[in-house]
């Protein structure tokens, strides 16, 4: 059933989610140029990546016109094992 | 096209021919990318989790060439893009336009390739090895040499993936033109495999069968019954002529498979382009909060 329906737009939408992920990548690289505290950098960082992904995902992997329940599929267990694998990791290494 | 495929009223977690209301081999693909992004989601958190409790980490600013690793990200992303063209023009049936756009999606990728095997040769160049290298940190060369060279196969896998794709597409094309418009005798009468012909030169001979039809370059093959053995022999189409016409075969060419084995190329590929992300974030842009000192 989706298929179909987004099988009625045209091309434009890659060029426009092209034309975003390059925007996107051309701030990572611009903040990067710029001079603020670390903190605030890597949040930038970690939240510009976060859209690419999310453009990706929605537009190029079809994710936008599949089932809501395939998104979560895909998304929640890797939210879950980054979280889970990186608080473990960093709290085994006895850093604190 | 995609119509002939059977919709059922039935729920999503139904399951069956199509668990989440997409065909079985689209959710394997999901799930294989689930299980490849464990796998870099694993490797991206070591090498978080090893950064942050290093002390000193060496500036990737500084060590790589920022400018090159932005250019890698720019032809990634438009590799992704062409591909998402690709898959596109399957499911719409302009199947020319998803040979070219695959090409461009494959020239893409062996371009990124092209430039990391630069970065790393250049990385190499400045000493860095696996265990170690000049900057005293050896899990900065590892994990870099690890993550990126983990990608870059993926990369690799995936032009390869995406030449089977395009070869398979070129190949079901010309069959559907081939059978769309076969060979024909100097009658118009079409020459399929299977047909039964005369030889026209060999008014004796008994008649043979074509054993391959090939409409692109207007020959057929047919074998002309001998004392000891049956020769085969390639003969242009009109020095043989159809005794009895053949029913069109049914098309050789499943439109719904044809345009899913392309939709699911591109997921892979997107998905290396989606890991790119985060690995150029994450590996290059990201500075330490304790540089090491001086270097090489």
């Amino acid at each position: 059933m989706s298929d179909r329906e987004h099988a009625q737009h045209g091309y434009g939408v890659y060029g426009l989610t092209w034309f975003w992920l390059l925007v996107v990548t051309v701030a990572e690289i611009g903040v990067t140029l710029i001079h603020m505290p670390r903190g605030l950098l890597i949040t930038s960082l970690v939240a510009l990546a976060l859209v690419k992904a999310a453009l990706i995902m929605a537009y190029f992997m079809h994710l936008r016109w599949e089932r809501p329940v395939v998104a979560a599929l895909f998304s929640v267990p890797i939210a879950i094992l980054l979280v889970a694998l990186f608080v473990a990791l960093v709290l085994d290494s006895q850093i604190f | 096209m995609a119509e002939a495929v059977v919709e059922r009223k039935v729920s999503a977690w139904e399951g069956g021919v199509s668990p989440f209301g997409m065909s079985w081999g689209k959710f394997m693909m999901w799930i294989f990318l689930l299980s490849d992004a464990f796998t870099f989601g694993g490797l991206l958190s070591a090498y978080g989790a090893a950064r942050m409790t290093a002390g000193a980490w060496p500036d990737p600013t500084e060590i790589f060439n920022i400018g090159l690793v932005g250019a890698m990200t720019f032809i990634l992303i438009c590799s992704s893009a062409t591909m998402a063209v690709a898959v596109h023009a399957a499911k719409r049936g302009d199947h020319p336009r998803v040979e070219r756009f695959l090409l461009l999606t494959i020239a893409g990728g062996l371009t990124f390739l092209g430039m990391q095997a630069y970065e790393w040769t250049h990385f190499i160049g400045e000493g860095a090895r696996l265990h170690t290298n000049p900057w005293g940190v050896p899990a900065f060369s590892a994990s870099f040499f690890i993550i990126t060279g983990f990608h870059g196969g993926h990369v690799t896998s995936g032009v390869f993936y995406l030449m089977y794709v395009f070869f398979k597409a070129r190949a079901e094309r010309r069959a559907l033109e081939d059978s769309q418009r076969p060979l024909q005798d100097r009658h118009g009468r079409p020459l399929r495999p299977g047909t039964r012909v005369r030889v026209l030169a060999l008014p004796d001979q008994p008649e043979t069968v074509v054993e391959k039809a090939h409409p692109r370059i207007g020959r057929v093959v047919v074998l002309l019954p001998g004392k000891a053995a049956n020769n085969a022999a390639m003969l242009p189409a009109d020095a043989v002529e159809a005794v009895e016409e053949l029913p069109a075969p049914p098309s050789p060419v499943d439109p719904h498979t044809r345009a899913e084995r392309v939709e699911n190329a591109g997921l892979y590929w997107h998905f290396v382009d989606l890991v790119w992300v985060f690995i150029f974030t994450l590996m290059y842009l990201i500075p330490p909060a304790v540089p090491v000192a001086g270097g090489h």
